[in-house]
């Protein structure tokens, strides 16, 4: 019997447990809207710096205010009788002007919500040019390359800010702008990239950004400093210019300009090596969305013709993949592999070839990374435990953690620069023997699965030996555990667990204390009517009633 | 902030229950554990009718919003008809308790009339109906927010309060009159205080109209409480003395 009870007790529990998750709490949800498909700001820090956004330690609550013009603000950070306040922001309107005196005044929590005309963040004036580096052009002094940008991703802000990626819940929270908002977030740790440089590098072509040209030319630019060497500058003109200078398209930008803000800068900054950084703009950035979330296809004008099939999209040259009217690319580019001996070529068919890969690198920029990275090309390059990372979506480059053995540029580049060493499957191949016991390790080997072909079930896969490697981002500052080092980047992210944000409607005060003042009415008028029934009891109920005294 | 709309609620809903049990249970521990033993019985009733809705619930289809629906309204009915089965059991449980405790007294007769079982029985089942009601509702209202953002009422959290505390009533009203009909063979007023369950519970399924739930359940507890007032012994006299002996006191007081 007392097992049975046991048992009828357990499933009591168990089936209200199950209720439980059955509705997920419906009181819950008829109180609270989540806001689901939101990115959040977090906070980065360096050995000397903050910059970003966080919330207090329980979360932030404000009431909602939607601004759509400036003088809405003035509302909230002066007349609003209800701080603080939790201000929706159009996209336009994010911008550094008004932040500092927003941040100041009140505390907030901005949501933007809109798509803005020109959004980058980010403002580039460091690199290599210092004060002992060509002062000259430290501190963006000669050129500005992101006239747009603001700067703001580099700001520190004492209040959580989140970027609205959904029309529906904008629109939700200005119908209900009356309501509170809420966000919860706990800490954690991350670590940054930087780059560390290598001792044997002849030179260097760097492709910047080439998505967005101008009647189709492409800049090339150089440091001026370095090449004031004239060994350094004999290099640069014989060996990289010649090759890459005599495409049609490319065109020198001035001698006496800077280097764009470019990954070569690092390597300068190791020591004078001679190289080149294609981009697509003179001076100033061509692309407004810079290092923004808004950087996707539809902002760089990257259209397919409708109708076409993704596969057909992939075999596509889009107007942006073009380099000019006479040098379209022939073949479909899954039927060309690319091969690159050194990079001291000074043949022209090296010219070609690197035209050749930059068009490639266009053309799957453009979709796979762009549009959908789960296609037959990118599917054909990794093997079938690896595709999990392929998604029907855009592929963004973002910090991912555990860190991929394989990252989609890796076998992409590899496939596009390598050789196909052997045509079926084998044994990795020993170290290259010829090239001395320096350059051993020169080269990676990659097995591509191929594509699964109709005829055959079995792909036709193959090896490939390329000098393309994926390395960690990890700062050397971490690896030598220098905390403070000015040398290297010391930046780490502050990993928040869940950050969330909710929306919800609060009782006017009237309705609380009515509440409460009605539930004490209640209990005190109950109090004193048991009480006087009670011991009055044998007077109210007459019949037969026993003593209520039970002392047995 | 709105610790004081859960404070305000939980004295709406546990106030009358939590005064009858300071005044009139806490201080005999027979009529302790005949609560305790009702809440159980309500529990049981509870649990057994869950299943079968539970049941019933997954081997239907998820999505059919009116077939869900429906088997809701069909699993409150059940529960309900099983409360009243259980009420029933209890009262023969107690029954047979009584026989017990006559025979172990000195004077041959129970310490516990039938009628005073009846009251305490009927509040424990209302106390634990009223827990399982409301629990859950006063758990949400300490968070910052109120139920509205969807369009639904703000009062959502008061209301569940009155109801709460006038079915905590009723079971205690409805429980003295079962126990009243069951020892009389009054059968038609066990109908009667199944068919008023039914209807109670029946009009919560008009919520969120307010206006069609609370007013009928109050109008229904006042009429069963002057019925178990009635069934118990009262009589218009009795009131009658109850407030002209409190006059009297307060006179003699006054003389002496």
């Amino acid at each position: 019997m007392a097992s049975l009870f046991g048992k009828l007790i357990v499933l009591l529990a168990l089936i209200l447990q199950n209720r439980g998750d059955v509705f997920g709490n419906a009181v819950e949800q008829k109180i609270y809207v989540k806001l689901n498909n939101t990115s959040p700001c977090v906070r980065l820090l360096n050995s000397t710096h903050q910059i970003g956004c966080q919330s207090s330690i329980s979360g932030d609550t404000g009431v909602i205010h939607v601004v759509e013009v400036l003088s809405d603000l003035d509302w909230v950070l002066m007349a609003g009788p209800n701080p603080p306040y939790m201000v929706l922001l159009q996209g336009e309107l994010f911008s550094s002007d008004f932040w500092f005196t927003l941040s100041v005044s009140v505390r907030v929590l901005f949501l933007s919500l809109s798509l803005s005309l020109s959004l980058s963040l980010s403002l580039l004036c460091s690199g290599v040019y210092s004060d002992s580096y060509g002062p000259q052009y430290s501190h963006c002094n000669r050129t500005l390359w992101n006239p747009l940008g603001d700067g703001l991703s580099y700001e520190d802000f004492h209040f959580p800010v989140f970027m609205m990626r959904d029309e529906n819940e904008t629109s939700v929270i200005k119908k209900v702008s009356s309501v509170l908002f809420d966000s919860l977030a706990v800490g954690g740790w991350l670590r940054h990239a930087s780059f560390h440089g290598l001792e044997n590098i002849d030179s260097i072509v760097e492709i910047g950004q080439v998505g967005l040209r101008n009647g189709s030319k492409l800049w090339i630019h150089s440091d001026p400093i370095s090449r004031k060497n004239s060994s350094v500058n004999e290099e640069v003109i014989l060996s990289v210019c010649l090759s890459v200078c005599k495409t049609p398209a490319a065109q020198q930008s001035g001698f006496s300009q800077p280097l764009p803000p470019a990954s070569f800068q690092r390597f300068l900054k190791a020591r004078p090596i001679p190289g080149v950084v294609l981009t697509d703009h003179q001076l100033a950035f061509n692309n407004r969305f810079y290092e923004s979330s808004y950087d996707t296809a539809d902002n760089l004008r990257v259209s397919y013709p409708s109708g076409l099939s993704l596969e057909q999209q992939l075999d596509f040259i889009t107007d942006t993949a073009r380099v000019t009217e006479r040098h379209s690319l022939t073949h479909s580019f899954r039927e060309t592999s690319l091969y690159v001996s050194s990079s001291s070529s000074s043949s022209s068919s090296s010219s070609l070839l690197l035209l050749l890969l930059l068009l490639l690198l266009l053309l799957l920029c453009c979709h796979g990374f762009l549009i959908q990275s789960n296609n037959s090309w990118f599917r054909s390059l990794l093997s079938q435990e690896l595709q999990s990372i392929l998604v029907d979506s855009p592929l963004s480059i973002t910090l991912l953690s555990p860190p991929v053995r394989v990252h989609p540029p890796g076998p992409v580049l590899a496939n596009l620069t390598g050789t196909c060493d052997q045509p079926h499957p084998g044994p990795v191949p020993e170290p290259d023997k010829n090239t001395g016991p320096t350059k051993r390790y020169l080269y990676e080997y990659l097995w591509v699965q191929g594509e699964v072909s109709e005829n055959t079930s079995r792909p036709g896969s193959y090896c490939v030996r390329a000098a393309v490697r994926l390395s960690k981002a990890i700062s050397p500052a971490f690896e030598l555990k220098d905390y403070r080092s000015t040398e290297y980047s010391t930046w780490t992210e502050s990993r928040w667990k869940d950050i969330r944000a909710r929306i919800f409607l609060v009782a006017s005060k009237e309705l609380e204390m009515v509440t409460l003042a009605v539930g004490i009415a209640i209990l005190v008028v109950s109090l004193l009517v048991t009480y006087f029934v009670s011991s009055k009891a044998d007077i109210l109920f007459t019949s037969a009633r026993e003593t209520t005294t039970a002392a047995y | 902030m709105t610790v004081a709309v859960f404070f305000g609620c939980s004295f709406i809903a546990f106030g009358p229950a939590f005064a009858l049990f300071i005044f009139t249970i806490a201080r005999d521990p027979l009529r302790v554990i005949i609560l305790i033993a009702g809440a159980f019985f309500w529990l049981l009733s509870l649990l057994l009718s869950s299943l079968v809705w539970f049941i019933a619930m997954k081997a239907s289809n998820d999505k059919d919003q009116q077939l869900q629906r429906g088997l809701l309204i069909f699993g409150v009915m059940f529960s309900v008809l099983l409360q009243e089965v259980f009420r029933f059991a209890y009262y023969k449980l107690l029954r047979k308790a009584s026989e017990g405790l006559a025979a172990l007294s000195e004077d041959e007769r129970s310490p516990i009339s039938v009628q005073q079982m009846a009251y305490v029985a009927g509040l424990g089942f209302g106390i634990m109906s009223g827990a399982f009601s409301m629990i859950n509702i006063l758990a949400d209202s300490l968070g910052p927010g109120i139920v509205g953002i969807h369009g639904e009422s703000q009062y959502y959290f008061l209301t569940s309060a009155f109801m709460t505390m006038a079915v905590t009533l009723l079971h205690t009203f409805w429980g003295v009159v079962f126990f009243d009909g069951c020892e009389n063979r009054r059968w038609w007023v066990i109908a009667v205080v199944v068919a008023l369950h039914l209807l109670v519970s029946g009009l919560t399924f008009l919520n969120p109209i307010y206006e069609g739930s609370l007013p009928p359940a109050y109008v229904i507890l006042v009429s069963m409480a002057v019925w178990s007032f009635f069934s118990c012994g009262g009589s218009l006299q009795n009131i009658q003395q109850f407030l002209t002996c409190r006059k009297n006191d307060a006179g003699s007081e006054v003389a002496s």
